[in-house]
């Protein structure tokens, strides 16, 4: 603990003026902000809105997963480069990374649970890491701004690609401002997903193609697959379903893309 | 003046709870608090209900609020801090011109219109002194002096090293006293005063 210099208010060296202008400005009401309304909002936004994953888990716990994340994506690194890479060598692998498999979305250098955020896939899903994340250690930076960055997703289009092409790929620092927007225009898309499913499949697309690296991947796929079943294209929507479920199988949407895909037969 | 202060200041700082808080509780427990830091970094009134949306939507994003992490004042102060920043970098709007009807700070404990009167002065001095700061000294500034923030709390919710926020605090200090000197010497009805003296912050 340390010990806080005195605040101006309470300091009698400073000058009566100035001491009586701070403390105006620390007794202040907010006025006009209507709380209720804008829980409400908050309340009908939240509940289509996918949580980070490991929200709660103890410091120790996300540099573990981070460091297993790492080590597993090193050793599926050096499998891949085995001119004959063995099962026994990407079992290894996944063992050795205890939330293994299709890992891709993480923050690096932003906030702890951007970190947790790391998807965790269905345990019976034995595919290798497509894109390397580094580990996060807790630091001191000298900003104030922790800014979003490097999100190691894969683009919708190329969810299909071969693993190796995805591990290739550099992680990217994301724009600071992302975010918001993404937020924004796949929430647009959820909006259009009832009246208007072809006006939502393209903000879905408009959204992969602005963000390919996004925090909401998971829910702009999901968007994407609903829409193409109420447009009818139920082959596409299987076809993007699969990758989309051996992912989120657990995720908040899978069962509205089961739900969409029972539906269509 | 004394005895007041600590009032303020004992109920600006909430203890931490032990408790993990989603964005609901928090947006609850601490709307009035980010819209305020919004306000005094420098948002435009109108758009602080947008802002704070995005900041609770954040929050939620990030999985809510866990005690580990700083207190929920300064965890959010933060999301506030790069929500305000990604809002200014794109809309590139002055605040000066903005119209700011919609949310704003009002002076608390009036008792008489011309109170009221010298009351929104003082805030205007403030704010106009806020303004002549960086933004990163700006929200150290807010942080402690006037919403009694502790530095450790400060430098937990912002990610810097505790040495960051005193050497931000002290350079905020001096530079806010130059502002402020300056518009008190500007303004009719404090015209005489001064504010030289200000205690710094340990560097």
């Amino acid at each position: 603990m340390t010990s806080d210099p005195t605040r101006l208010l309470e300091d009698p060296s400073v000058v009566a003026s100035m001491r009586g202008d701070l403390l105006s400005a620390a007794e202040v009401h907010v006025h006009g902000l209507d709380v209720a309304s804008g829980l409400a909002q908050l309340q009908a936004a939240t509940a289509t809105t996918a949580v980070a994953t490991g929200a709660g888990m103890s410091a120790a716990t996300k540099i573990a997963v981070g460091l297993a994340v790492t080590v597993g994506a090193v050793a599926l690194w050096a499998g891949l480069r085995e001119p004959a890479p063995s099962v026994a060598s990407t079992t290894s692998a996944t063992i050795s990374a205890p939330i293994s498999a299709p890992v891709v979305g993480s923050a690096v250098k932003a906030t702890p649970t951007e970190v947790a955020a790391t998807e965790i896939p269905p345990a019976a899903v034995p595919e290798p890491p497509a894109v390397a994340v580094t580990p996060v250690v807790e630091e001191p930076e000298a900003v104030v701004a922790k800014e979003p960055v490097a999100v190691g997703e894969p683009s919708d289009a190329a969810a299909e690609e071969p693993a190796t092409r995805k591990a290739s790929r550099a992680v990217r620092p994301a724009s600071p401002s992302s975010f918001v927007d993404e937020a924004k225009l796949v929430a647009k898309a959820r909006a259009q997903l009832t009246n208007s499913p072809a006006k939502a499949l393209e903000l879905a697309k408009e959204a992969e193609r602005t963000f390919p690296r996004g925090h909401l991947v998971e829910e702009r796929r999901a968007i994407a697959i609903r829409a193409l079943v109420a447009l009818g294209r139920h082959d596409e929507a299987r076809r993007r379903a699969k990758p989309f479920l051996a992912r989120y199988g657990r995720g908040a949407h899978a069962a509205a893309v089961r739900r969409a895909l029972g539906d269509a037969g | 003046m004394a005895g007041t202060m600590k009032t303020v200041r004992s109920s600006k700082r909430e203890a931490v709870t032990g408790e993990h808080l989603d964005a609901e509780a928090l947006y609850r427990a601490h709307a009035d608090f980010v819209a305020r830091f919004l306000l005094r970094l420098g948002a435009n009134g109108q758009d602080v209900p947008d802002l704070l949306q995005e900041v609770f939507l954040v929050a939620h994003r990030r999985g809510g609020f866990t005690p580990d992490r700083a207190k929920p004042t300064t965890w959010l102060a933060e999301i506030s801090f790069r929500v305000f920043s990604d809002r200014r970098k794109k809309s590139r709007r002055k605040l000066e011109d903005s119209d700011t009807e919609s949310v704003t700070l009002a002076p608390s404990n009036v008792s008489s219109p011309s109170e009221r009167t010298e009351k929104r002065q003082a805030l205007a001095r403030v704010q106009s002194a806020l303004d002549s700061l960086t933004p990163e000294k700006r929200a150290v500034f807010i942080l402690y002096e006037l919403e009694g923030e502790s530095c450790d709390s400060i430098a937990q919710g912002l990610g810097i090293p505790v040495g960051t926020v005193y050497s931000r605090l002290h350079s905020a200090r001096r530079d806010f006293a130059r502002a402020h000197d300056r518009l008190v010497d500007e303004s009719p009805s404090s015209r005489g005063v001064g504010s030289s003296a200000v205690a710094g912050a340990r560097a």
